[in-house]
């Protein structure tokens, strides 16, 4: 019998506790008539919710960082079910759960190098994508990016902020691309810029120079052009890079 | 063109947007179309704004699967602001949840789960209504779900604890007809004698699914066609009711449009029939 007075509360957090670890559900040592608030239940049928539940979430992640799980399926060397117990879902949201996952990967492989080892830098640029999509308004960033301002000695500069930045040991771009025409992954030092846009995907990358990497970074804050000190050479990179909507000008 | 959905019988779809560009160019095949309310709130600005220009072409319902009705404690006024102000701004006539809870504090499994049929669950989820019913103003219909489990020692039969809700409340039924028929397969009842004992008038609105089986349980997977029996029960309804709508719900397998169309057709044989029976 439950006890007299549980609350209702502290049966269903116990019943969410048992359904949301799979070291506890699939656990055929486990019996979770030995808690209190499972008594009673089927614990076969259990095993199937949690199983269905742990399934969806796993799919979730897949939406969001479809190629990176696709790999972990193939070679096998991270267990879903490791994080998943170690990691409860905190929200329902696909962004959530992956996040969650991305940072467990992360963690995992500062210890347990990834195999294949590209797979550090696609996940990372996966996240970086969804990060984007997530944060970056395309139809704000569009029309910020297209304000026009006649002399350009008077613009003020800086990196757009939806525009995320990351420094790679392996060339992965030809793996993000829907249907890769091939999946040669380079190992080269690439810099890479994420920025949203409006196509389906909802977010581009770019590849640029070290020198123009180095250059965003400094751009967090508005700096005027004339203040850069510029090269003529350099400046037609900043008009490229206002085009691309990787940076915004302001008044 | 339905003006109003009132004991209209339209045939429609859940919104998914991975087949958004589809269901424009289909348009004509339905009366209503059904937003998950949650897929809305958390969409990009673009999936937003391609919502409201479905709102201009085609009416639309709301069907929520955040909320956790019956988690013991009172629903997120935060998260009920939010629907509330999509409700008004696409002019969704009313709102539907779930009768399960998905979420205790800090873990949010995002599966539906049973509530025990008792008078302490049913207390919980009546208040949990008023709530909800002081920021929405339309009407409110709880939906039942597909259960794999069940608790012992039930106080009230899954008819009689919907209907002491509903009649306590002042809500209505969103009666998904595959999961009385899976519920039905799985738990051994008969799913007929289920539908007949609905009061006539309670139910507003219908889902209509396919699922697929798992370890020999039937499962509410939305991945499949409607299977006949679902459609039978349909009919079984139709004797009775008069529902608001009538969605296809379809998750995964989303591509196979042709398949979506065919239940489309398919549910819209079994309604025919109905649409001008006086009831």
């Amino acid at each position: 019998m439950v006890p007299e007075g549980a609350r209702l509360l502290d049966r269903q957090q116990a019943l969410i506790d048992y359904l949301r670890n799979p070291a506890a559900f699939l656990d055929h040592e486990f019996d979770p008539g030995q808690d209190i608030f499972l008594r009673g239940l089927d614990r076969e049928r259990l095993r199937l919710v949690g199983t269905v539940a742990l399934a969806k979430r796993i799919g979730k992640i897949e939406a969001v960082l479809p190629k990176t799980v696709s790999y972990l399926r193939t070679e096998n060397t991270t267990s879903f079910h490791e994080f998943a117990s170690e990691h409860p879902p905190s929200s329902s949201r696909r962004y959530d759960n992956a996040q969650q996952f991305y940072r467990y990967l992360r963690d995992r492989w500062t210890t347990h190098p990834p195999v294949p080892p590209f797979l550090r830098d696609l996940a990372a640029c996966e996240w970086m994508l969804a990060q984007v999509r997530h944060e970056g308004s395309s139809e704000l960033f569009v029309s910020r990016c297209e304000r026009h301002f006649p002399d350009e000695n008077i613009w003020e500069i800086r990196r757009a902020k939806a525009v995320k930045r990351l420094e790679c040991n392996y060339d992965v771009r030809s793996l993000l691309e829907p249907a890769p025409e091939s999946v040669r992954v380079p190992e080269r030092q690439v810099f890479l810029v994420f920025t949203p846009d409006s196509s389906p995907i909802g977010a581009r990358v770019f590849e640029v120079a070290r020198e123009v990497y180095e250059l965003l970074e400094s751009l967090d804050d508005w700096c005027s052009i004339h203040d850069l000190g510029l090269e003529s050479e350099t400046r037609s990179v900043i008009h490229s890079l206002i085009a691309r909507g990787i940076l915004e000008v302001g008044p | 063109v339905i003006r109003s959905l009132d004991n209209a019988l339209g045939v429609g779809i859940g919104f998914r947007f991975e087949i958004a560009d589809w269901i424009f160019a289909n348009l004509s095949e339905f009366d209503a179309i059904e937003i998950t309310i949650d897929h809305y709130l958390n969409g990009t600005s673009s999936q937003k704004a391609t919502v409201r220009e479905l709102a201009t072409q085609i009416p639309l319902v709301a069907h929520g699967v955040g909320l956790s009705l019956g988690t013991d404690m009172l629903p997120d006024m935060h998260y009920m602001k939010e629907v509330a102000t999509a409700i008004a701004l696409l002019e969704m006539p009313w709102y539907s949840e779930h009768l399960a809870f998905t979420k205790v504090p800090g873990v949010d499994l995002a599966q539906l789960l049973p509530l025990a049929r008792s008078r302490v669950v049913a207390e919980r989820i009546i208040t949990n209504i008023r709530s909800v019913k002081q920021h929405i103003s339309v009407p409110f219909l709880i939906e039942n779900i597909t259960y794999y489990f069940d608790y012992p020692n039930s106080e009230f039969t899954e008819v009689e604890f919907m209907e002491l809700i509903c009649k306590q409340t002042g809500a209505f039924l969103l009666l998904d007809v595959e999961n009385v028929y899976l519920n039905s397969r799985n738990h051994g009842y008969c799913a007929e004698s289920f539908i007949r004992s609905l009061s006539p008038g309670s139910v507003k609105a219908v889902h209509l699914a396919g699922g697929t089986t798992l370890d020999d349980v039937l499962v509410d997977t939305h991945d499949h066609p409607v299977p006949d029996e679902a459609l039978a029960l349909l009919r079984c309804l139709l004797e009775q009711q008069r529902p608001d709508t009538i969605i296809l719900e379809r998750d995964e397998r989303t591509d196979q449009v042709d398949e979506i169309l065919r239940d489309v057709h398919r549910i819209r044989d079994q309604v025919s029939s109905f649409q001008k029976k006086v009831y």
